[in-house]
C-alpha cells in the first residue's frame, strides 16, 4: 500500500468507527486501488463505499449491531461480531436474519447457529452474498 | 451467510432458497473467529493479509477442510 492508500484508509475505518459511515472521498486513484485489494467495496455504479470489511453502509449491511445506545452495520454477523472485536467492546447485541446474539463481558451468550452458503474460495465473486 | 436459531431452520432456509447446505458454525467459534479476523483492523498501521495468513486463522478458528479453503 501507497502512503496516500494507507492514509485513506485509516480516514475510512476512522468514519465507519465513528459515524457508522464511510467519508466523502476524492482520492479515486487511491479508492480504486483500496477496491482492488479488497480493503474496500464499491457499489458498481455509484461507486460508492459500501463495504469496508467488517463495517458496511446502513442500506447494504445486513447485521445492526448495538452497542450502548449506538449502532453500526455489517455485512453479515461474522462482521458484527468484527464490528464488537475492532471496536473492543465488551457489551453489544448483534442481528441478523432476525436472529439476536448478545455479547455480555466479551463474550457471546447465545447457542445460536451461523450458516456460510458459499464456499471459502468463492466468496468474492459476490461478496453481498455469501 | 445468516445466523440461525437452529438446526432446523437452516434446512428449513436451504430448501426454500433451492441451494445446498453449505457449512454451520456455533456461534461461540463464530466470535472467536471474528475476534482473530478483525481485532485488529483498527490499527492505523494494518495491512491486508495475504492468502496464507488469512488461511491461517480460519484454521486456527478450528474451520478446516475443502469448504475453508481460500484457494
Amino acid at each position: 500500500m501507497t502512503g496516500a492508500e494507507l492514509e485513506l484508509r485509516r480516514a475510512i475505518f476512522a468514519s465507519f468507527a465513528e459515524s457508522g459511515a464511510p467519508p466523502e472521498v476524492d482520492d479515486d486513484e487511491a479508492l480504486d486501488a483500496l477496491a482492488r485489494e479488497h480493503v474496500v467495496v464499491l457499489e458498481a455504479t455509484t461507486r460508492r463505499i459500501i463495504m469496508a470489511h467488517p463495517f458496511a453502509s446502513a442500506p447494504s449491511g445486513n447485521a445492526l449491531v448495538d452497542a450502548h445506545g449506538r449502532s453500526w452495520f455489517g455485512n453479515c454477523a461474522w462482521d458484527g461480531l468484527g464490528i464488537v472485536a475492532a471496536l473492543d467492546r465488551m457489551d453489544a447485541t448483534v442481528t441478523n436474519n432476525g436472529v439476536s446474539v448478545r455479547v455480555r463481558g466479551g463474550r457471546v451468550t447465545d447457542d445460536s447457529l451461523f450458516h456460510v452458503a458459499v464456499p471459502a474460495r468463492s466468496w468474492w465473486d459476490d461478496i453481498a452474498y455469501t | 451467510m445468516l445466523l440461525f436459531q437452529s438446526e432446523g431452520d437452516v434446512d428449513r432456509w436451504c430448501e426454500e432458497q433451492g441451494c445446498e447446505r453449505g457449512a454451520v458454525v456455533p456461534v461461540s467459534q463464530l466470535q472467536q473467529l471474528a475476534q482473530a479476523w478483525y481485532g485488529d483492523r483498527l490499527d492505523p498501521g494494518w495491512r491486508p493479509r495475504t492468502r496464507e495468513e488469512s488461511q491461517a486463522l480460519l484454521e486456527s478458528a478450528g474451520l478446516n477442510g475443502e469448504f475453508w479453503r481460500l484457494d
